[in-house]
């Protein structure tokens, strides 16, 4: 729908973009092979030496440890993460939106910072730095990229799943394993991937919730029942005419949902089939 | 700090904030570390918007998928990493100047000044900001744009009225990544920067180094509060919504 000369523009626009990201990881790998210590463009001549040299036993233990680590700190992250949103999804207490606030501001705090913090807390407490304290270093960030990713997907799937499976006579056990974590695997999976990879490559946590909320794959139809609610609640901006856009998109979509709809099915018509038989 | 032991001594006062505001090289270096951070956002903003529109509705599936890897991928490579290969790509002989003299331009040399540090943090960060303006405009439906035609608007003012104010919550939450990260970074500056290149976090780092740790805490809250305000102002926006 947009016009040719739009598409090639934005195409040729990405496209660049893509070789800005790119040219330097290229460079890279091809200085690796580079057989000069000194840094200098051309590269005169090539070697495989310096992974000969760098796969010693030293930096085998350190990429162990970095991968121990991920490891661990994501699955603390992944808990606590998933709790804290819970709690703050499904339930309004005095303060909820303070804790969200606080929860997401340490994304905001400069990496700096925050290590200090850290530092000074742990030595206050006479804990000595070992490799639970960087252990709970991480875990301490990750908490906020688990929380963000699994609010973000809370908020978008219907309670009303919760609430047609426990009429649906499942208990809280059942409701979890068959309904909330089908919709939350694959935010976790999202948020532990990119925790995890960002512990074993990164060395510093200060870089975290790159993209929390994405996922790999492309979301659900646009119109999910979040989306219409506020569309509802927040015409944007005022403007009469995209008002009556949002209007007309809240006409034509409903959601899309299989298991939601099918579950909706089913208790309207069990409730209808009560009702003729006058209970 | 006591001189002999090099314990800190909890003495409360201000004397370190009043140290801060009377110096008028940290007023600079705050000042350059916000300013770069600003110019940081505003060309990622820029960089950024046509890919994430390329992707959410131009791009077919596979080229989405593409594009989506080619974005996320580097932010697997170590960030050290990358600074440093832009450190030999802005070199006075490295591959920038090279590829410029070859096609007959001046050399740049911008290698380890303000601009190199600028160019290096667009860089790092310009994945963060791509991933939530993508998301945001992925969730505007289409029939807001065909409405928009329909009542007779041309493309510019459908992106001006419709598009960018239900993408804004996307490009404010890619701020506060590209915006808190470049304010709270020292490593780039510390490798890639010139002298006159010092950020906050230089300077904090410096001063813990020297044990001036009650200094570095009370210039660690110059960041601290310019990120408190910033994200006031992006909750006001809906950004943490689009997060």
């Amino acid at each position: 729908m947009e016009r040719r000369s739009t598409r090639v523009a934005l195409t040729a626009w990405t496209a660049l973009v893509v070789l800005f990201l790119w040219i330097p990881l290229a460079l890279i790998v091809l200085y690796a092979f580079n057989k000069s210590n000194v840094e200098s463009w051309p590269i005169q001549s090539l070697t495989t030496h310096w992974f000969h040299t760098a796969w010693n036993s030293e930096v085998r233990s350190a990429l162990w440890l970095s991968v121990r680590v991920g490891v661990t700190a994501t699955g603390i992250a992944l808990v606590l993460g998933s709790m804290a949103a819970f709690g703050v999804a499904r339930f309004r207490f005095f303060g909820r939106e303070t804790v969200s606030f606080l929860l997401v501001l340490p994304i905001a705090l400069p990496g700096i910072v925050t290590g200090i913090a850290l530092n000074s807390a742990f030595l206050a407490g006479h804990i000595l730095l070992s490799t639970w304290t960087i252990i709970v270093g991480h875990a301490t960030f990750c908490v906020i990229v688990v929380y963000n990713n699994v609010l973000a997907r809370l908020r978008r799937s219907s309670p009303s799943l919760i609430e047609a499976s426990q009429d649906l006579g499942a208990d809280g056990w059942q409701t979890f394993r068959f309904v909330i974590w089908p919709v939350l695997s694959t935010a976790l999976v999202a948020g532990g991937l990119r925790r995890g990879r960002r512990h074993v490559l990164h060395g510093r946590c200060a870089e975290h919730a790159p993209a929390a909320h994405l996922r790999l794959h492309p979301p659900r139809p646009a119109a999910s029942g979040r989306q219409r609610d506020r569309l509802r609640d927040d015409p944007p901006h005022g403007d009469p005419r995209a008002a009556r856009a949002a209007a007309r998109a809240r006409h034509r979509g409903r959601p899309r949902d299989r298991c939601h709809r099918t579950l909706n099915v089913r208790r309207r018509t069990r409730n209808r089939a009560r009702r003729r038989r006058g209970v | 700090v006591d001189p002999f032991t090099s314990e800190v001594q909890h003495i409360w006062n201000v004397d370190n904030y009043k140290l801060l505001w009377e110096q008028g090289a940290y007023h600079s270096i705050a000042l350059r570390t916000v300013g770069i951070a600003a110019a940081v956002t505003a060309a990622d903003a820029i960089l950024a918007f046509p890919v994430g529109y390329f992707m959410a509705r131009i791009a077919g599936g596979r080229s989405r998928t593409f594009v989506f890897v080619a974005v996320l991928l580097p932010l697997w490579s170590s960030y050290l990493i990358r600074v440093y290969i832009w450190r030999l790509i802005l070199d006075n002989d490295g591959v920038l100047n090279w590829s410029l003299r070859k096609v007959g331009l001046p050399a740049a040399n911008i290698g380890y000044t303000n601009w190199a540090v600028w160019l290096i943090f667009t860089y790092v960060w310009l994945p963060f900001m791509i991933l939530p303006v993508y998301g945001a405009l992925e969730r505007v439906p289409d029939s807001f744009l065909e409405a928009s035609r329909d009542l007779g608007a041309g493309g510019w003012t459908t992106f001006r009225r419709i598009l960018l104010p239900l993408a804004l919550p996307g490009v404010i939450a890619g701020s506060i990544f590209t915006f808190s990260l470049t304010l709270g970074d020292y490593i780039t500056p510390l490798l890639a920067g010139g002298a006159s290149s010092q950020f906050i976090g230089n300077v904090v780092y410096d001063s813990i180094g020297s044990q001036q740790t009650p200094f570095a805490a009370a210039f660690a809250a110059v960041p601290l509060a310019v990120m408190a305000v910033y994200l006031l102002i992006a909750r006001r926006l809906g950004a943490f919504e689009a997060l």
